[in-house]
C-alpha cells in the first residue's frame, strides 16, 4: 500500500514533468524535468520526503538496473558502425576520462580559490 | 520451443533481472572496479540473444518495461539533492563552474578525438552529446544529423566507463573531495556514471545527479551553436 502511493506520487511528478518540459520551446528531457520538479516541490513542503522516501530509495538504489535493456540494443546497430567499433570505443574512453579528470579539477581548483578569497 | 520462451514479456524481464544478480554476485564476490554489474549483465543478455539467435525485438517486449522506469529513477534524484541541498548551497560557484567547463571540454574533446581518428560528419556528430543524458543526448544527436541509436549505446557505454574509472580515481589519485568527485561523474558519465556515484555516497550521488541535469542544458545550449 505505501510502496503503490509511493509509486503513484512519483510517477505523477515524471508525468507532469514531461508535459511542462514539452511546453518549453527547445528539447528537454522529462525526466530530468520531473527531477527539478521534485527537487522544488521538496523545498516548498508541497511533498514531504517520508511521501515518497521507500521507493524513492529502492529506484536510486537500483538505478543501474534500468539501463540494461536500451543498453542490449545495441546489437541491432552493429551494421550501421562496422569497422568503427574500435574507434568509437577508445573515443569513449578517452573521451570520458579526460573529462572526468578537468572537471574534478577545475571544482577543486574554484573550491580552493573561493576559500583562499574568503582568506585574505 | 525457443519461440514460445522468448516471446513471453517475462523472457526480457527475467533475462535482465537474473544477469544483473549475477553481477551483484561477481561484484560481491571480488569487489574491484571492473566487475561493474550494469556491464555484467548487458555482456550477458547479448551473448544469449546472438548465441541463442533470439530478436532483441522479443527481448525488448520485456525490457521496455524495465527501460520505462529509468525516468522514475531519474525523478528521484531530486530527492538526493533535496537531501544535500546545504553541501549544494557551499559549493555553488565551484559546482555551476564544474559543470559548464566540463560540458564545454567534453564536447571539443569528442570533436577532436573523432577527427584525430577520421571518422566522418555524421559519426561527429553521433558522439559529440556523449556526456548528456540519453534522452538530450538523442534531441542533440538528431538536430545536429547524427545515427540517434548509436548515439544512445555510446552514451550508456560512456556511462560504465566513468563508473568503473572513478572509484580507480578515487583510490589511486586519491581524490578526496566529495563534491567535486559527485561533479566529475556527473558531468562525464551521466546517469549510468551517477547510479555508481550513488553507491559511492550521499553526496557524490546528489552531486553527480544535479550535474548531470546541468550538463544536459548546457549540451542543449553548446548543440545550438554548432
Amino acid at each position: 500500500m505505501k510502496v503503490l502511493k509511493q509509486l503513484a506520487i512519483i510517477c505523477g511528478l515524471c508525468l507532469l514533468g514531461e508535459w511542462i518540459a514539452g511546453l518549453l520551446p527547445f528539447a528537454f528531457p522529462g525526466s530530468v524535468m520531473a527531477m527539478l520538479l521534485t527537487l522544488v516541490l521538496l523545498l516548498l513542503r508541497w511533498i514531504k520526503e517520508k511521501d515518497i522516501k521507500e521507493t524513492g530509495d529502492f529506484l536510486l538504489g537500483n538505478m543501474a538496473f534500468f539501463f540494461i535493456p536500451s543498453a542490449v540494443a545495441i546489437i541491432e546497430q552493429l551494421d550501421a558502425i562496422r569497422g568503427q567499433v574500435v574507434a568509437l570505443v577508445l573515443i569513449s574512453i578517452i573521451c570520458t576520462i579526460l573529462t572526468m579528470i578537468v572537471t574534478y579539477y577545475t571544482v577543486l581548483l574554484v573550491t580552493k580559490w573561493m576559500k583562499g578569497g574568503k582568506g585574505e | 520451443m525457443k519461440e514460445l520462451i522468448t516471446s513471453s514479456e517475462m523472457f526480457g524481464i527475467f533475462l535482465s533481472l537474473a544477469t544483473y544478480t549475477f553481477g551483484l554476485w561477481v561484484k560481491k564476490k571480488w569487489n574491484t572496479p571492473v566487475a561493474n554489474p550494469l556491464l555484467i549483465a548487458i555482456v550477458l543478455c547479448v551473448a544469449v540473444l546472438v548465441i541463442f539467435d533470439i530478436p532483441y525485438a522479443n527481448f525488448n517486449a520485456g525490457g521496455a518495461a524495465v527501460t520505462s522506469l529509468l525516468v522514475p529513477a531519474t525523478a528521484v534524484l531530486g530527492i538526493s539533492i533535496y537531501r544535500e541541498l546545504e553541501t549544494l548551497k557551499k559549493n555553488f560557484l565551484p559546482v555551476m563552474v564544474g559543470c559548464i567547463v566540463g560540458s564545454i571540454v567534453s564536447v571539443v574533446l569528442s570533436i577532436v578525438f573523432c577527427k584525430l581518428f577520421g571518422l566522418d560528419d555524421q559519426l561527429v556528430a553521433t558522439m559529440i552529446p556523449r556526456a548528456a543524458t540519453s534522452p538530450i543526448a538523442m534531441e542533440v544527436a538528431e538536430n545536429l544529423g547524427g545515427l540517434v541509436p548509436v548515439t544512445v549505446a555510446v552514451v550508456v557505454f560512456s556511462g560504465i566507463v566513468g563508473a568503473v574509472a572513478a572509484p580507480i580515481f578515487i583510490s589511486v589519485m586519491k581524490w578526496r573531495n566529495r563534491v567535486a568527485v559527485g561533479v566529475a561523474i556527473g558531468v562525464s558519465s551521466s546517469a549510468a556514471g551517477t547510479s555508481k556515484a550513488i553507491e559511492i555516497g550521499e553526496v557524490e550521488g546528489a552531486m553527480s545527479g544535479l550535474a548531470m541535469g546541468i550538463t544536459g542544458l548546457a549540451t542543449v545550449v553548446i548543440g545550438l551553436f554548432l
